[in-house]
């Protein structure tokens, strides 16, 4: 059984703006998927759906093979909505919001403590994290005291303290120096390993290769138009290009005048075109 | 892409020929003295993260001794006896390793502003009558201005001691929340407050709000800092005062609905890490035998000071 799937999902921003136009998609426990998209193409709107965090304007979203509902995640009585956020971790594209805590050390916690794991286990998982991660030192300062890279070390740690099997990253390496980019894909190859489900929602080409096995392409209108293994639709160029993943780039070599299509990944796999 | 014949022409440079100077206009100076103002006393940690006494006692009976002192300094009729309190604030700012002219300057720069304000049609004999100290005016008939009646302007005796208890009753309160605050830091003061029965959802408010108007001055300092990098000075002349007061009004509105869809976003990163209704959280703190001693030398010194107030 998929740990999510999604039939014939629409979602419309203010009951107006189209975000999500006719979404048919699967995932399977263990597996990483990239969802690539350019900018507005409906890869956030995406995630927050399958965090239960919004819920579609027409069609079904399913996670472990129960409708995700208002009702579902928010009513009163039921184990489901603390197995579903136990389960699932979202890491948000704006760090800032998602640190919401005095302290880093109290945003460690914020999750095992409203998810009511007990307090020792709280108390090793956020030493484990801290020391992982390597943020010793950012531990007893306020969030906004940090610079960018540490508040996405920091949101990290947070979603990993509460151990979700699916993590839910959107456009994590943005904004991030060359460094920490490597850092968080080593990161993510790490979790790989340990089996957990990595959904990442980017335009960065860059990564998708190494930290995906499966991808799912969003067009400018909203809709998948692309769903296969990531080495395939990496090396489809008209289809990147279709979707402005990637670009018609030209530039000159002494005399010679070059022309290629664009993206980090295949900037040394192009034929000169005159 | 061919970019058009005007944005490849370059802006002649008769460098020696362009006038400079000027002062910082008003919106600048306001929002980067905001920004310093809450960085360098609000959030700085200087003298929270000291290794001085104060630091060493726990937060929670911290603020609930503070709080005593404050609430006995207020019943206190005597002068004399809340210049003490002062003094031992001093003492223990000293004992705490806070720059005492620092800590002298913070609390004395804004008493004469408000308090100084309020007290000082106190001092005179139209408020206050008795015996004058000093006199600046005297009229030969009554003077009646509303509801007073008066033959001279004079500062009373009776309006003076009045003030200076008053000023000297504000300036020890605030003292002491200065070195409450210099002394802890916001996070723990926040959680301390839950012990005083205070409701965690206030609590968090509280401290999310104080958090997020750091990001949001950001905000308005980058916004400002956009603009200006676009434009030249108007301010010189009142049209452009009147220019730049409408630009940041009509940016407030656009600060609202950031801060709006910021607050929808928080909202969902909480529920997404298992928020929902109720804040759970648990205490860190523990009581050591420092705050025993604290608390029972602060109650000792309270009582002290209520018997030499009322029973001496």
């Amino acid at each position: 059984m998929p740990i999510f799937e999604l039939k014939n999902v629409n979602y419309l921003y203010l009951n107006r703006i189209p975000a999500l136009n006719d979404i048919n998609l699967s995932i399977e426990e263990g597996e990483q998927v990239a969802i690539l998209g350019a900018n507005g193409s409906g890869k956030s709107t995406l995630l927050k759906l399958l965090d239960g965090l919004i819920f579609p304007s027409s069609g079904v979203v399913k996670a472990f093979g129960k409708t995700l509902t208002e009702n579902i995640l928010d009513g009163a009585g039921g184990d489901f909505p603390q197995f579903f956020r136990k389960k699932v971790g979202l890491i948000f594209q704006n760090s800032e919001a998602q640190l919401f805590c005095p302290t880093v050390l109290d945003e460690i916690k914020f999750g095992p403590l409203q998810l009511d794991i007990p307090e020792k286990d709280i108390h090793q998982r956020v030493n484990d994290v801290i020391e992982m991660l390597k943020i010793e030192n950012l531990k007893d300062r306020a969030p906004y005291t940090l610079s960018g890279g540490e508040k996405k070390k920091v949101a990290i740690a947070s979603v990993l303290s509460i151990n979700p099997d699916i993590l839910l990253l959107d456009e994590p390496t943005n904004g991030l120096d060359p460094r920490t980019q490597r850092w968080l894909v080593e990161l993510l190859l790490e979790l790989r390993k340990s089996g957990k489900t990595i959904i990442i929602a980017t335009h960065d080409l860059g990564i998708v290769e190494e930290v995906s096995e499966h991808a799912v392409v969003f067009s400018e209108d909203h809709r998948i138009v692309a769903n296969g293994e990531t080495q395939a639709i990496l090396n489809d160029t008209a289809l990147l290009m279709k979707v402005n993943l990637i670009h018609e780039h030209s530039h000159k070599h002494k005399e010679t005048i070059h022309k290629h299509k664009h993206a980090h990944t295949l900037e040394h796999n192009h034929d000169h075109v005159l | 892409m061919k970019i058009p014949d005007w944005l490849s022409q370059s802006t002649p440079c008769p460098c020696c020929a362009i006038s400079v100077g000027g002062k910082k206009n008003y919106v600048e100076k306001t929002l980067v003295e905001i920004a310093g103002m809450m960085e360098h006393s609000i959030f700085s940690e200087k003298y929270s993260s000291a290794k001085g006494f104060l630091q060493s006692i726990d937060p929670r009976v911290k603020l609930i001794t503070i709080l005593l002192l404050i609430v006995t300094t207020s019943f206190i009729k005597k002068t004399e006896l809340i210049l003490g309190i002062y003094a031992v604030t001093l003492f223990f700012a000293y004992l705490s390793k806070v720059d005492l002219f620092f800590f002298i300057k913070r609390v004395w720069l804004f008493i004469p502003i408000f308090s100084g304000m309020v007290v000082f049609p106190a001092m005179f004999n139209i408020v206050t009558p008795g015996e004058p100290l000093v006199t600046f005016v005297h009229f030969d008939k009554i003077v009646h201005f509303w509801v007073f009646q008066f033959t001279e302007i004079s500062i009373t005796k009776e309006g003076a001691l009045g003030a200076l208890l008053f000023i000297s009753r504000v300036a020890t309160s605030v003292s002491l929340i200065v070195l409450l605050t210099l002394t802890t830091r916001w996070a723990d003061v926040m959680k301390s407050l839950r012990t005083l029965g205070v409701p965690q959802i206030f609590v968090l408010v509280l401290s999310m709000t104080y958090q997020y108007i750091f990001l949001l001055v950001r905000i308005v300092q980058e916004m400002h800092l956009a603009k200006k990098s676009r434009t030249i000075k108007t301010n010189r002349t009142r049209e452009g005062t009147k220019k730049e007061q409408n630009w940041v009004a009509s940016r407030i509105g656009t600060v609202l609905m950031k801060s709006y869809k910021m607050s929808e976003e928080i909202h969902s990163a909480m529920v997404s890490r298992g928020f929902h209704e109720e804040i759970k959280s648990h205490e860190t703190f523990k009581i050591k035998n420092i705050d025993r001693v604290w608390t029972v030398f602060s109650l000792a010194f309270i009582t002290g000071v209520i018997w030499l107030n009322y029973l001496v």
